[in-house]
């Protein structure tokens, strides 16, 4: 039994995850996430899933290679995980259910969470924004997510609809079907409209979404930046 | 007692899924949430389907009982047999054969994957065919033989500069000699003008430039046992510029947009100018180098020079200089091999009158540096 805690702190635009550790507990984390911790802990880069399993995810989905393993071997401690981007920080409590994630999502987690790759079908795999791989997250236990911008839920009913704009996509349980779609009706206006193809989510269940799109920040970054010269 | 399974539970009055225990009961299916009162599914009122992303959870609901859960989807192969077991009819039939959906399911999506991925490849390749070797050819066919003029004479400039350049003398004028015949010869110019530069160099080598400008180094000059020798690695060079090769070597290398851009005069001139002077140590293609060979020996012939005069040079240059060979003579296609293609087409070649060239060969000779 896995008994780290995680609790959402400094809340606001920015916020970190605090996780307490009892002694002999352990969690992993995205590489590079430590922010800061007691001086008992001890922190090591870990392959999770094997070579191949590492490989995969940083060939793959794009991931790091290591995930970074914090345990407190004699005695409890703290450590504080901050995610690169701005944004929310969610807890999944997966109890039984799995989820898929989409790239750069996942924070940290207690050890009894496994993570794997999925291969997307072909429609997906090029018009979804998450690319040909995505992450399947199952086990019992506890998920951090970290999002840009804030984290919004639907939950869906079975045989209900819902309609995501791919970039804004973070994480969607497993029960749920999903399909791409053109955003509108005609081929011109999908594109004319600036949102191209989305996700059409049919339930049973839940869909994570953020607040901000990754991509048309990066976009709008672009044009803000200074041109070489 | 019967056995309690693990699956996951959307109750109609909550958002979300949680965990639930089920058992197969005599009865029916028993389902205890988490949170809030169990329910009992009769087996006759089941309602089972595929479902999930994957395919792989089984969705059961009962529409004919008013209950708080709304679907139970579960996963477990055994409960899936338990349940089969449990049932009749069409239900019965699709919890046995629940395993092949998921696996026809992934079958599917891996063929594709595997088909869309090959259709992928063989788009990225006809692209990459199209940018290196149809593109050049579409620009260099669009370039006029003034604008090619322009673009060798740029290049020549570069290379020469700093270069000792032989003007005047015997071997000059041989070479503005030969040049005349085999340019008289060729039989539709499509109004290329030669112009044959002649630099003092040890190297044993001649590059032809876009538009009809050659540089020959005095080293060839001097590895050459005779006029006729000469005139086989010139008709070499003149077929290079007839086929536009260079320029679309020079296309390859800069970009067709920078070619046109330079050839009207605009552009980054100085530094489209630099990478020019490196057009010498492009190599051509095994495709140009044949065809070039094919084309500079039906040249001579057509000049009424010996055409065996080109095999016969790449031979004396292979028994001087085993190490390097230059760069016209390149390394590729083998140049035993190219000899021996050479003197099979020099044999296959008909017999015309022969016109001696008018040169003094010693005399070049002793003019060299």
């Amino acid at each position: 039994m896995n008994n780290v805690t995680f609790e959402v702190v400094e809340a606001g635009d920015a916020p970190v995850v605090k996780a307490l550790l009892p002694a002999g507990q352990s969690l992993f984390a995205d590489a590079g996430a430590m922010m800061a911790m007691s001086p008992n802990l001890k922190v090591e880069g870990s392959l999770r899933g094997g070579v191949m399993g590492a490989l995969s995810r940083s060939l793959l989905r794009g991931e790091t290679f290591f995930y970074l393993t914090i345990s407190a071997p004699q005695d409890a401690g703290e450590a504080l995980l901050a995610p690169s981007t701005i944004g929310g920080i969610e807890m999944l409590e997966l109890t039984g259910t799995e989820y898929f994630l989409q790239k750069g999502s996942f924070l940290a987690a207690q050890p009894t969470i496994e993570l794997t790759t999925k291969t997307q079908n072909l429609t997906k795999g090029l018009f979804s924004g998450e690319g040909f791989f995505v992450t399947r997250v199952s086990g019992t236990g506890t998920l951090v997510l970290n999002t840009f911008g804030s984290l919004m839920t639907f939950d869906l009913a079975p045989g209900q609809q819902y309609i995501v704009d791919n970039y804004h996509l973070v994480a969607w349980e497993s029960t749920i079907q999903y399909s791409i779609t053109k955003a509108a009706a005609g081929w011109i206006s999908s594109f004319t409209s600036g949102e191209g193809f989305v996700c059409r989510f049919t339930g049973p269940g839940r869909i994570y979404v953020q607040t901000r799109n990754p991509a048309a920040f990066a976009g709008w970054l672009g044009r803000h930046l200074p041109s070489k010269g | 007692m019967a056995e309690s399974r693990q699956a996951v539970c959307f109750l109609t009055d909550q958002p979300g899924s949680q965990p639930c225990q089920l058992t197969l009961g005599t009865g029916g299916l028993l389902i205890e949430p988490a949170v809030g009162p169990a329910v009992r599914w009769p087996y006759p009122d089941l309602k089972c389907e595929v479902g999930g992303e994957d395919r792989d959870w089984l969705m059961a609901s009962c529409p004919a009982a008013a209950s708080a859960i709304a679907q139970v989807a579960l996963r477990d192969p055994d409960t899936i047999a338990a349940l089969a077991a449990c049932s009749s009819g069409p239900t019965h039939d699709l919890l046995a054969s629940f395993a092949d959906h998921h696996q026809r399911h992934t079958r599917r999506s891996r063929l594709t994957l595997a088909l869309g991925g090959l259709v992928l490849a063989g788009f990225f390749i006809g692209g990459w065919l199209l940018l290196t070797r149809l593109a050049p050819t579409i620009v260099a066919a669009s370039l006029p033989p003034a604008s090619e003029r322009l673009l060798g004479q740029l290049a020549v400039a570069q290379l020469l500069a700093g270069e000792e350049r032989i003007a005047a003398g015997p071997a000059t004028a041989a070479l503005k000699t030969i040049t005349e015949r085999l340019v008289a010869a060729i039989p539709a110019n499509p109004g290329y003008e030669f112009e044959v530069h002649l630099v003092a160099s040890d190297q044993v080598n001649a590059v032809a430039f876009p538009g009809g400008q050659i540089v020959v180094y005095s080293g060839l000059l001097a590895a050459a046992g005779s006029a006729d020798e000469v005139a086989g690695v010139l008709a070499h060079e003149i077929s290079h510029v007839l086929h536009r090769d260079g320029l679309r070597q020079l296309i390859s290398r800069l970009g067709g947009t920078a070619v046109v851009r330079l050839a009207l005069g605009g552009g980054d001139f100085a530094g489209l100018v630099a990478q020019l002077g490196e057009l010498d140590q492009l190599a051509y293609s095994r495709e140009q180098e044949q065809a070039a060979d094919g084309a500079g020996l039906q040249l001579l012939a057509a000049a009424g020079l010996p055409p065996r005069a080109l095999p016969d040079f790449f031979k004396r240059l292979k028994r001087q200089e085993a190490a390097s060979l230059p760069g016209f003579l390149s390394t590729h296609p083998d140049t035993a091999a190219r000899i021996a293609a050479l003197r099979e087409q020099v044999a296959r070649l008909p017999a015309g009158p022969a016109k001696p060239l008018d040169i003094e060969w010693d005399a070049v000779e002793a003019s060299l540096p």
